[in-house]
C-alpha cells in the first residue's frame, strides 16, 4: 500500500499558483440525503466563486470514522470541513439543543426561518472554542413519530411506549418526559425491533422513513413536527484562519447560497417523502394539536433555558414569529 | 510494502495494519492524523453489534466446560453412527449442531480436533482423514449461524446482522450435505468402517440427555430466525443456557471453573476485537485517501455484468484468502466492495454471505491458513499432508460457494420470507 | 564481570517481575469485566422481556467493559503471545536465525505499543476530552477512553519484556554457539 504519486495528495497544505486546492468534507449520511446533495451544491458554487482555485472532495456515511472522530480530525485541519449532527454536536454544546425545544415549529419551514435568526448566529459563533468555525444550519425534515399500533396525539398514547430514539440531551430528556421508554438502539437493528414489538415505535424523519422501509412494519404515521434535526456545517478554524479574508469570503457565500438551494430542497423533499408514503398505503395524521404536551414542552423548554441564554433567546424569538 | 515486511517477520496481524497505518501517515507527511490515531482506535469499538462477539465465545467455553459438546457428539453418533463411514458423518452432523452455538471456524476445529479425531481413529480410520473431515467440518462454524464474521460483516457494512444469520442457514447446510457426499464418495472407495447399530433404549436415553444441550442450539436459531431476539440478546442468553445447563443439568460445570472460563473469554473476544480496532484505522486511513473509491472505479472499468464482476470477486477472495486471515481482509474490503453493490445490483446480504464463506475457505488453504495450524499442531499430521487430502473438501466448497454465488434466491429466500 | 552480569540479571528478573504482576492486574480486570458485561446483558435482556421495564443503561456498561476488554485483553494476548501472526518465514530460516527473527519483530512492536501510549496521553488530556459525557449512564467520557493510554501502558511492559528475552535468548544461543566451537 505504499508506492503511489505525490499529486493524489491533495488538499492540505500546499496550494502553489495555478493548482487547484482540493477540500474535504465529512459527514455521517448516505450520498442521496439533502445534506449530502447541499454539500455537492457548495462544491459547485466554490469552483464557480473561486475560478477554478477550490475543489472539494465528499467522505460521506462516516467513511472518515465516527462524529467524535470527525471533531477531532476537523480541529486538527485534518478534514476541512463537516456536516455534523445538530444531535451529536449538542452533546458537546449545550445551546445547540435550542432546535431539539419541543413543538416549537409547526413545520419545516417555520424551522428554515430561524436559521436566519440572531440567537442560531450565536451558536454557531460558540463554536469557535472548539476550534471550528460554524458556517450555517441545514435542514433534513422535521421528527414525527411512528408507531406499532395507533397514532401519537398527546402523551397518554406515548405513555409506556419503547421508542428508538437519537440519542440527544433535549431528546432524551423530552422522550423521559412524555413517559414513554426511550431506546437508543443502532439503525440496523430498527426494522426488525419494529417488527418483532422489541419497540413500539420511533422518533423519525420522513426521509429515513422512506428509504429504511419501516412502513412495512409500523402503519401508523403522526406528524408531530415534535423538534425539528438540522446538520451543523463546521469548517476547521485551523483551515480557515490560514486562509486570505477574500478565499474566506468566497467560502461564506457559496455556503450560503448552496444552503439557501439546500433548504428549498428540503421542504420539496419534506412533501414528496409524504405523497411516497401515502401512496404506500400507511394511516397518517397530518396535524396534532401541540397543547396537549404542553406540560411537558414547558418542563423541557424551562430545563434547557436554565443551561443556556442563548435557548431562552431562541425560544421567544421563535414564539414571537409565529 | 512495509506491509509485507512487518507480515513476513512475524509481527501480530492486528499491530501490522496499527504499524502500517502509523508508517503511512508519516509517509504521506500529513501528520496532524496522528493526533486522531488513538480516537480512531477508541470509537470504532463503541458499536452495539459487537457485544455478540464475547456473548458467544462466552456462550461456547461454557458449553465445552458444562459437557455440552460430549452430548451432542454421542447424540450424532448413537443416530447415523451405523451408516458406512458412520463416524465420518457423526463428525459433519455434530459440526452442524455446534456450529448453531459457535460463531468461529477456528474455535470450532480446535474443539473438534480434540474430541471427534480420537474417536475415529479408534474406531479404524486414519489419522489425516479424521483430521481433514473435523478440519473441513469445522467451516460450518461461521457460516451456521451465530457467526463472528457476519456480525463484523453487519456491523461494517450496515446490513441486518440478523438478516444475514438467516441468510446462512441455508448455505450451512448446503455445505454440510456436499462434506457427506464426499465422505460417501471416500467411504465406498475405502470401506469405512461402521458402528454398532443403537439399541432403541440407547437412542431414547440419548435423546434424553441431549434435550437440555440442544435448547442452547435452539433458543439461538429460533430466537434469530423468528425475530424475536436481536444477534446479541440470542448469544446474552445462549451464555445464560449454557451456564445453568452447565450447572444444573449435568453439573459439569464446576463454580470454580468459571474465573477461567471468563478470562478465556476475555483472551479469545480480544484477539477478534483488537484486531477489528486495528483495522479500523487501516480502513481509516484508506478512506482518507479514496483508495476504496480508486479499485472501486477500476473494477467497474473491467465490466459492468454483475455475472463476471462476481466471478471477478470470488477469485480475488480465494486467493487473497490464501494469504490473509479472514477477519483482517473482511474490515478492509467491506468499505471497498459497498459502493459497488448498487452499480451490479446485488444485494448486500448476497455479497455477504459470498464474501465470508470465500473467507472461511481461507482458513484451511495454504500458506496461510490458521484452521490447518491448529488442526495440524493439536493432531500433529503434517500441513502437507492434510492439505493432500483436503482437496476434495475444498472442492465442494468451492462449488456450493459457486451455486450461492450464482443462485441469489438460495441465500435470500430465508431472510425475506421471514420478514 | 560476574558482577556486572548478576546485576544485569537480576533487572532483567524485576522487569520479568513486574510484567508478571502487570499481567495478574489484567486478569484480574478481565474477570470483573467479563462478569459484568454477561450480567448487565442477560439483565438487560429479562428487564427487557420479563419485566417490560427495559433497562436504559444496561447496553452502554456492556460496551463499556467490552471496550475496556479489547484492550486490555489485547495487552494479555501479547503477554500470552497469542495473537495470530504470520509465520512462514520464520519457520523456514533455520533456527539460530529464528532468534533474530523475533527480536526484531518484537522491537518493531515495542516502537509502535509506545508511541501509541504517547499519542494517547496526549490525547486524553485535552481539555475536550474531559467536557463529554456518556448518554445513557451519564459517565465521564474519560473512563471509557482511559482504556486505550492504561492497555497500551501495559502492553509497553509486556513488549519490553518479551524484546528483551528474545535478544538475551539469541545472545545466550551466538554464545552457546561460539563455545561449542
Ligand atoms: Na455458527
Ligand atoms: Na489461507
Amino acid at each position: 500500500a505504499c508506492g503511489r504519486d505525490e499529486s493524489s495528495t491533495s488538499g492540505n497544505n500546499a496550494s502553489a499558483e495555478g493548482e487547484t486546492r482540493v477540500f474535504k468534507i465529512a459527514h455521517v449520511v448516505q450520498e442521496n440525503h439533502v445534506w449530502n446533495v447541499t454539500a455537492q451544491k457548495f462544491g459547485e458554487e466554490l469552483r464557480k466563486l473561486s475560478d477554478g482555485r477550490f475543489d472539494i472532495e465528499i467522505h460521506p456515511a462516516s467513511t472518515l470514522g465516527t462524529e467524535a472522530d470527525m471533531v477531532q480530525q476537523l480541529e486538527t485541519g485534518a478534514i476541512d470541513f463537516g456536516f455534523m449532527t445538530n444531535a451529536y454536536m449538542s452533546t458537546r454544546q449545550d445551546s445547540l439543543n435550542a432546535w431539539f425545544m419541543p413543538y416549537l415549529f409547526g413545520s419545516l419551514e417555520e424551522a428554515v426561518k430561524m436559521r436566519e435568526s440572531e440567537p442560531a448566529k450565536q451558536m454557531l459563533e460558540e463554536l469557535s472554542s472548539q476550534g471550528l468555525v460554524g458556517l450555517d444550519f441545514m435542514f433534513a425534515g422535521n421528527r414525527h413519530v411512528l408507531m406499532k399500533d395507533g397514532f401519537a396525539e398527546s402523551p397518554k398514547d406515548l405513555k409506556g411506549k419503547k421508542i428508538r430514539i437519537i440519542g440527544s440531551p433535549a431528546m432524551q430528556s423530552y422522550w423521559e418526559k412524555v413517559g414513554a421508554g426511550p431506546t437508543a438502539m443502532p439503525l440496523n437493528e430498527v426494522y426488525t425491533s419494529l417488527q418483532t414489538g422489541v419497540i413500539d415505535g420511533i422518533d423519525i424523519d420522513l426521509d429515513a422513513l422512506v428509504t429504511e422501509k419501516y412502513y412495512e412494519v409500523a402503519k401508523y404515521l403522526t406528524l408531530t413536527n415534535q423538534m425539528t434535526f438540522p446538520t451543523v456545517i463546521v469548517m476547521s478554524k485551523a483551515v480557515y484562519d490560514s486562509l486570505t479574508p477574500e478565499d474566506q469570503e468566497i467560502i461564506r457565500t457559496a455556503m450560503k447560497n448552496a444552503v439557501d438551494w439546500g433548504v428549498q430542497e428540503a421542504i420539496r423533499r419534506e412533501e414528496s417523502n409524504l405523497q411516497a408514503l401515502k401512496d404506500a398505503g400507511i394511516e397518517v395524521l397530518e396535524e396534532i394539536d401541540p397543547s396537549k404536551f404542553q406540560t411537558v414542552t414547558n418542563e423541557v423548554r424551562n430545563e434547557f433555558s436554565k443551561k443556556s441564554d442563548i435557548i431562552k433567546a431562541f425560544i421567544e424569538e421563535a414564539e414571537g414569529g409565529k | 510494502m512495509a506491509f509485507a515486511v512487518l507480515l513476513l517477520l512475524g509481527v501480530p496481524i492486528a499491530y501490522v495494519l496499527g504499524i502500517t497505518t502509523v508508517v503511512y501517515i508519516f509517509a504521506t507527511g500529513n501528520l496532524t492524523l496522528l493526533v486522531t490515531v488513538p480516537q480512531r482506535l477508541y470509537s470504532g469499538m463503541e458499536n452495539y453489534g459487537l457485544l455478540a462477539i464475547p456473548l458467544f465465545m462466552l456462550a461456547g467455553e461454557l458449553m465445552n466446560f458444562g459437557g455440552i459438546t460430549k452430548r451432542l457428539v454421542d447424540f450424532a453418533k448413537k443416530f447415523i453412527g451405523h451408516f458406512r463411514g458412520g463416524l465420518a458423518y457423526v463428525n459433519v452432523a455434530a459440526n452442524m449442531m455446534l456450529a448453531a452455538i459457535i460463531g468461529s471456524a477456528t474455535a470450532q476445529i480446535a474443539m473438534m480436533s480434540r474430541t471427534m479425531v480420537p474417536e475415529m481413529e479408534k474406531s479404524g480410520y486414519s489419522k489425516s482423514f479424521s483430521t481433514t473431515t473435523t478440519a473441513a467440518a469445522g467451516l460450518l462454524g461461521p457460516i451456521i449461524p451465530p457467526s463472528m464474521l457476519f456480525i463484523i460483516y453487519g456491523v461494517s457494512s450496515g446490513a441486518s446482522i440478523a438478516d444475514m444469520f438467516k441468510a446462512g442457514v441455508i448455505p450451512g447446510i448446503l455445505l454440510g450435505l456436499g462434506f457427506m457426499i464426499i465422505i460417501a464418495f471416500i467411504g465406498f472407495k475405502e470401506s469405512f468402517p461402521k458402528e454398532k447399530r443403537a439399541s432403541a433404549g440407547e437412542m431414547f436415553r440419548s435423546f434424553l440427555g441431549v434435550l437440555p444441550a440442544l435448547a442452547v442450539p435452539l433458543i439461538i436459531i429460533v430466537g434469530i430466525l423468528s425475530g424475536a431476539f436481536t444477534a446479541t440478546e440470542s448469544a446474552a442468553i445462549a451464555s445464560f443456557v449454557a451456564l445453568l445447563v452447565g450447572l444444573f443439568f449435568y453439573r459439569e460445570l464446576k463454580l470454580s471453573q468459571i474465573p477461567k472460563i471468563l478470562i478465556n473469554t476475555v483472551s479469545t473476544t480480544a484477539v477478534i476485537t483488537i484486531l477489528i480496532a486495528m483495522a479500523n484505522i487501516f480502513g481509516w486511513m484508506l478512506a482518507f485517501e479514496r483508495i476504496p473509491q480508486q479499485i472501486a472505479q477500476w473494477m467497474v472499468s473491467i465490466s459492468d455484468s454483475t455475472i463476471v464482476f462476481l466471478l471477478l470477486v470470488n477469485i480475488f477472495l480465494l486467493i487473497l484468502g490464501m494469504f490473509m486471515d479472514g477477519i483482517a481482509a473482511l474490515i478492509i474490503l467491506v468499505p471497498i466492495f459497498m459502493p459497488l453493490l448498487p452499480l451490479y445490483n446485488v444485494d448486500p446480504i448476497h455479497f455477504g454471505i459470498i464474501i465470508c464463506i470465500n473467507l472461511t475457505i481461507g482458513i484451511l488453504t495454504p500458506p496461510v491458513g490458521s484452521g490447518l495450524f491448529i488442526a495440524s499442531s493439536i493432531t500433529r499430521v503434517p500441513i502437507g499432508e492434510l492439505v493432500r487430502s483436503l482437496w476434495p473438501f475444498l472442492i465442494a466448497s468451492v462449488v456450493v460457494l459457486l451455486m450461492l454465488t450464482y443462485i441469489p434466491s438460495l441465500t435470500l429466500w430465508l431472510p425475506y420470507a421471514t420478514k | 564481570m560476574n558482577l556486572f552480569i548478576d546485576r544485569r540479571c537480576f533487572h532483567l528478573r524485576v522487569l520479568s517481575k513486574i510484567s508478571d504482576v502487570v499481567y495478574s492486574i489484567e486478569k484480574v480486570l478481565a474477570l470483573i469485566l467479563a462478569l459484568t458485561l454477561m450480567v448487565s446483558m442477560v439483565g438487560g435482556f429479562f428487564f427487557r422481556y420479563v419485566f417490560k421495564n427495559p433497562l436504559l443503561w444496561s447496553d452502554e456498561l456492556a460496551i463499556f467493559c467490552l471496550i475496556w476488554i479489547t484492550f486490555i485483553g489485547g495487552s494479555m494476548v501479547l503477554k500470552e503471545k497469542a495473537s495470530p501472526a504470520i509465520t512462514i518465514l520464520v519457520d523456514a530460516v533455520p533456527d539460530k536465525y529464528k532468534k533474530y527473527i523475533h527480536a526484531i519483530s518484537n522491537l518493531i512492536l515495542l516502537i509502535f505499543v509506545a508511541y501509541v501510549l504517547y499519542l494517547a496521553s496526549d490525547w486524553i488530556m485535552k481539555p475536550n476530552i474531559f467536557v463529554q459525557k456518556s448518554t445513557a449512564l451519564n459517565w465521564p467520557k474519560i473512563y471509557f477512553y482511559l482504556s486505550i493510554p492504561v492497555s497500551f501502558a501495559f502492553a509497553t511492559v509486556h513488549v519490553i519484556n518479551n524484546t528483551i528475552q528474545s535478544f538475551r535468548q539469541s545472545e545466550k544461543d551466538g554464545g552457546d554457539f561460539q563455545s561449542s566451537r
